[in-house]
């Protein structure tokens, strides 16, 4: 009996090797109702049929699979998804899509309390632990403003920045038109957060620095018009 | 000579010319402001980073112009940039409690010290006397001043506040006062402004920047440099900038009149050697601050060691503070409250000035700026000599944009190791002539925290300081790209200056 349950014992302890995500990408359009269309693609490498939790780092719903493996599955559990993997040996790529909820909204004042934005303004954020053994090799999330908003500050970029690092740790640029944030971390250890909170607002400017810049100059080149004017 | 005060009077204008610039200046300003703050965003930049671009470009304008008093475009600067949303009200207040603040304020007790013991006049007779005969080489005096005290004293500011008194009194012996300023008093702050900034980069040693862009280059290319490397290569470019300007100053950007050559003290040099008899031996007060002196100097020279014998590390600010406790002590001190002279108007100035070039950098504007310079340039199909100049020539002029040397060094090095790396070139070739430029900061009078405590003097302006500062960039630059056309390849540091990208 002992012959057959050490090999099992040791094959069981030889292939509890954690699962680790190698690669984790999510592209988030944000829509202007405050939702947010997601795609994310990983490669995961993991035991055959094992089930692997993958936090999404937004409220979220409605996970479908867009490309994957055979035999690869996928179960809703909240702000996460389970992953099943499919019998044949990794690692895997695939992408999967859900609906982020929440992904842009009014900052919520609680009562009594100062607003600390403008009314107008929006927040976009992301927040994501790490909770697998193996670090993740690449993660990054791209969240995408819809037309017409821009990023007026970036409030939270987690991890910070080590002094080796040249690249900060989210970037501003643009894609289709629209305003793209990117949240980058390399070698996300078990327990690190990756997170970003972004303030946008509308990208067309108020006319009144225009209109209070011209009279303050107007006024200034009146009142101090002897400065240049010669004595007589 | 005793009784120097850095009042907080502005300038008067002294041309029509002048007079026009403040009249202009003020609708320049708000009118660089509404352009920036309209324009069509950049995709990298967020509303806060282009609305604090604008701000702080109204704020040059003005300071540079000078149609207020600088500190007080500071207050208005500080106040813009918490109603256009670009910093949050802590940060902009917090900057009064900067290191550089601190330093600034503690400097100045330090130097009413020196000016009211008469030891800061004892000094300066004996270098009149000894080395000052004639205004050039009373100005050369200072480059060698500056250079011996560069390697032995790593902190900027250190070397800045321990000259200052120096400075001030030489100036005020050749005629140029705060109410009186001349192009000798000019060419002494500016050259001394040059000299504490440039040779810096004589030694690896001599910023902790340096150390950040050799610690880059040893991890992204595996090429380790060595103290003697990098002196070999900086030190020359470094000293014979500083004797250029020595020369080009008083020559060409600020001509010392014949009359203002020689000491104006009533009565001739006859008079400054018998001032400098007549003081006799040093006296009790003079020795007391001789000693507190000693003491902060002690200190500043030997900060690498603080944390072995102390067990703490006693910075620039707090070696400053130490002797500020040692001057001002009830019944054994040197000096009351009130006799010291603090600038506040300055440190207002410079809380403003860092405000601002603080949001630049937290706001992610000066990144952005340096990577669309970088990025719009198409390195590929030109020779390795032109590569190399505007390579360097970003890595120089970029001060005007960041208040922070080391930031700079992060965010530039890096570019360039990885840019000279897709070129094909031996990223140290690049990486290593950009690293000595890390220091020149000498634009403006806050790329750096000497030249906010010299411009407190108020004897030249912003835009002297910007054309002293750029002629030393310049030729700086010219002597860097002579010698990567020659001893830089001779000594393998560069390849032929004409070499084509592979």
């Amino acid at each position: 009996m002992s012959r057959l349950i050490l090999p099992l014992l040791l094959g069981a302890a030889l292939s509890a090797a954690p699962a680790e995500i190698r690669q984790y990408a999510t592209r988030v359009d944000i829509l202007p109702d405050g939702s947010g269309k997601a795609t994310a693609t990983l490669t995961v490498a993991g035991d055959p049929l094992e089930t692997v939790e993958i936090p999404v780092g937004f409220k979220a719903r409605g996970y479908a699979l867009a490309e994957g493996p055979q035999g690869l599955r996928l179960e809703p559990h909240g702000s996460a998804v389970k992953v099943i993997l499919p019998a044949a040996p990794g690692p895997h790529t695939f992408t999967f899509t859900f609906t982020a909820l929440d992904a842009f909204i009014p900052e919520a004042v609680p009562e009594g309390e100062k607003a600390k934005l403008p009314a107008n303004s929006r927040v976009v954020r992301h927040a994501f632990v790490q909770t697998f053994e193996a670090p993740i090799g690449a993660y990054s999330v791209e969240a995408a403003l819809p037309a017409g908003y821009r990023f007026q500050a970036i409030k939270e970029a987690l991890p910070k920045v080590r002094k080796t690092e040249s690249e900060p740790r989210v970037r501003l640029g643009a894609a289709g038109g629209r305003q793209t944030a990117t949240l980058r971390v390399n070698n996300l250890k078990q327990g690190d957060a990756a997170a970003m909170t972004l303030e946008a607002m509308s990208s067309s400017r108020s006319p009144l620095w225009f209109v209070a810049g011209l009279v303050i100059a107007g006024l200034y080149l009146f009142l101090f018009r002897d400065m240049v004017q010669t004595r007589r | 000579m005793e009784k120097m005060v850095l009042s907080s009077k502005t300038r008067e204008a002294q041309s029509p010319t002048e007079r026009w610039m403040r009249y202009l200046g003020f609708p320049g300003g708000i009118l660089l402001f509404l352009i920036l703050y309209y324009l069509p965003a950049g995709a990298g930049l967020s509303g806060a980073a282009q609305t604090g671009t604008a701000c702080f470009a109204l704020a040059l304008v003005w300071w540079v112009t000078e149609p207020f008093p600088t500190y007080v475009t500071s207050l208005i600067l500080m106040f813009l940039l918490l109603v256009t949303r670009t910093s949050p009200a802590k940060p902009i207040m917090d900057v009064l409690g900067m290191e550089v603040i601190w330093l600034n304020l503690l400097a100045f007790i330090l130097s009413s010290m020196l000016v009211k013991t008469r030891l800061a006049k004892r000094m300066a007779l004996w270098l009149i006397i000894k080395f000052g005969r004639k205004a050039s080489w009373a100005l050369l005096a200072f480059v060698i001043l500056q250079l011996a005290l560069a390697p032995l004293i790593p902190a900027t500011a250190a070397r800045c506040v321990m000259t200052l008194p120096l400075i001030i009194v030489v100036g005020t012996i050749y005629g140029s006062t705060e109410q009186t300023p001349n192009a000798f008093g000019k060419n002494l702050l500016l050259l001394n402004l040059a000299g504490i900034s440039v040779l810096t980069s004589v030694t690896m040693t001599g910023s902790s920047a340096n150390l950040v862009a050799v610690g880059f280059i040893q991890s992204m290319t595996g090429h380790r440099v060595y103290y003697m490397d990098w002196m070999v290569a900086g030190a020359p470019i470094a000293i014979l900038t500083m004797l250029i300007m020595w020369f080009v100053g008083r020559k060409f950007l600020f001509p010392i009149a014949p009359e203002d050559q020689l000491p104006k003290v009533e009565g001739g040099l006859e008079l400054v050697e018998q001032q400098h008899k007549a003081m006799g031996g040093f006296s009790f007060q003079e020795k007391k601050a001789l000693v507190i002196f000693g003491v902060v100097l002690f200190l500043w020279m030997t900060d690498i060691f603080h944390m072995r014998w102390f067990g703490v590390e006693i910075s620039a600010p707090f070696a400053a503070l130490v002797g500020a406790v040692l001057v001002l002590f009830p019944r054994y001190g040197v000096l009351q409250w009130s006799e010291a002279d603090i600038p506040w108007h300055l440190l207002i100035f410079s809380a403003g000035a860092y405000a601002g070039g603080l949001a630049l950098e937290d706001t992610g504007a000066a990144e952005w700026g340096v990577r669309t310079l970088f990025g719009g340039m198409n390195l590929k199909s030109i020779p390795f000599g032109a590569a190399f100049t505007i390579i360097t020539a970003v890595m120089m002029y970029s001060h005007l944009l960041t208040t922070s040397k080391t930031v700079r060094t992060i965010i530039l090095i890096p570019i360039i190791i990885t840019m000279s790396k897709a070129l094909g070139w031996d990223p140290v070739s690049m990486a290593l002539p950009a690293a000595l430029c890390i220091d020149w900061v000498v634009g403006l009078p806050i790329s750096g925290k000497p030249n906010v405590i010299l411009f407190s003097t108020n004897q030249y302006t912003v835009g002297d300081n910007f054309k002293y500062g750029m002629v030393t960039c310049t030729v700086g630059m010219v002597l860097l790209v002579i010698s990567a056309a020659t001893w830089f390849h001779w000594i393998g540091i560069t390849p032929s200056f004409w070499a084509m990208p592979k």
